[in-house]
């Protein structure tokens, strides 16, 4: 692996920084967040805000205009066994998606919430 | 309540505000001429003086009025009891919204010492507009903006403008179909508990 590709590696979400490998998806879930309005989006990295404003929906047709969406995945490295959840925080709007930064778990900090 | 329907132009507020300035340049310059018809300092006054408050005038004190009439208006909607679920502050008007109550509350730039509050369901209808023209890879808007007609004026408030054309799956113009939609929902839901 070159130099360039090991350092994008490190910047990506599913990659596991210990193995060097790529991580798999074990599930995703598609959650509201109707705190967070569009024109109000403050990113958070604060597991407690997640995990009492997140709600499970099946579709982003199911979220009023206007009201953030979060993807959650989580990711498990085949090697080593690790678990990291992405938050892809994104403001759905008709047929198009307005992605924001996402936010990365790596220590199982939303694991009780998000993967009961 | 306000009873009156709405006006969004207070032509006097607006002739006034355009014409004052320029009567006073005149008056001033006629007293000039008469009186310091030599020049010297009188006459510097006279023909200066309110040539540059007139340009300041015109270019702060409508704006001036219209924040401090925003911020009153916000004050008579809390004394009233009127919760401000939402607001929009457009460049030419704000508009407020009562959703459990049903009522809308409207001030307009050039009416800004009317505050409308009304029940919701003299909304007839309320629609976004995304602004799309073009086609292909020149398709685009300038401007995005949510519209209703209340009391048969037609309100059309902008949620994104510009003077170029963007894409439409820009960033600002998606949070300007955002809000778009998500204030005919606004409207949709107050018009729903004032009653249809």
């Amino acid at each position: 692996m070159g130099l360039i590709d090991r350092w994008l590696r490190k910047y990506q979400d599913d990659w596991c920084r210990d193995c060097k490998c790529v991580m798999e998806k074990v599930q995703k879930q598609l959650y509201a967040l109707p705190s967070v309005t569009v024109g109000h989006y403050v990113e958070r990295k604060d597991p407690e805000f997640y995990a009492k404003n997140l709600y499970i929906v099946d579709k982003k047709a199911d979220i009023p205009s206007g009201i953030y969406a979060c993807g959650a995945i989580q990711y498990r490295c085949p090697e080593c066994g690790k678990r990291l959840t992405v938050l892809d925080p994104f403001l759905p709007v008709r047929n198009e998606e307005k992605h924001e930064n996402s936010v990365v778990f790596r220590n199982g900090e939303l694991d009780d919430i998000l993967w009961k | 309540m306000n009873q009156k329907s709405v006006k969004k132009t207070n032509f006097v507020y607006l002739l006034l505000t355009i014409f004052v300035p320029i009567v006073l340049i005149g008056l001033l310059g006629y007293v000039g001429y008469t009186f310091f018809r030599d020049g010297g300092t009188g006459a510097v006054i006279c023909f200066m003086a309110p040539t540059l408050l007139s340009v300041v005038w015109w270019i702060f004190g409508p704006t001036m009025i219209w924040k401090q009439r925003k911020k009153a208006m916000e004050r008579k909607l809390d004394e009233q009891g009127f919760t401000r679920n939402q607001t929009f502050y457009g460049s030419s008007q704000t508009v407020v919204v009562d959703i459990k109550q049903g009522k809308i509350a409207l001030l307009f730039f050039w009416n800004p010492f009317e505050t409308y509050i009304l029940p919701a369901n003299r909304v007839t209808k309320a629609w976004a507009d995304d602004g799309a023209a073009g086609s292909g890879f020149m398709r685009g808007t300038s401007r995005v903006s949510f519209l209703f007609v209340i009391d048969g004026v037609q309100v059309r408030v902008n949620t994104f403008t510009s003077n170029q054309r963007w894409k439409m799956n820009d960033e600002h113009v998606l949070t300007g179909i955002s809000k778009a939609d998500m204030w005919v929902q606004v409207l949709a839901a107050a018009r729903e508990a004032a009653g249809r």
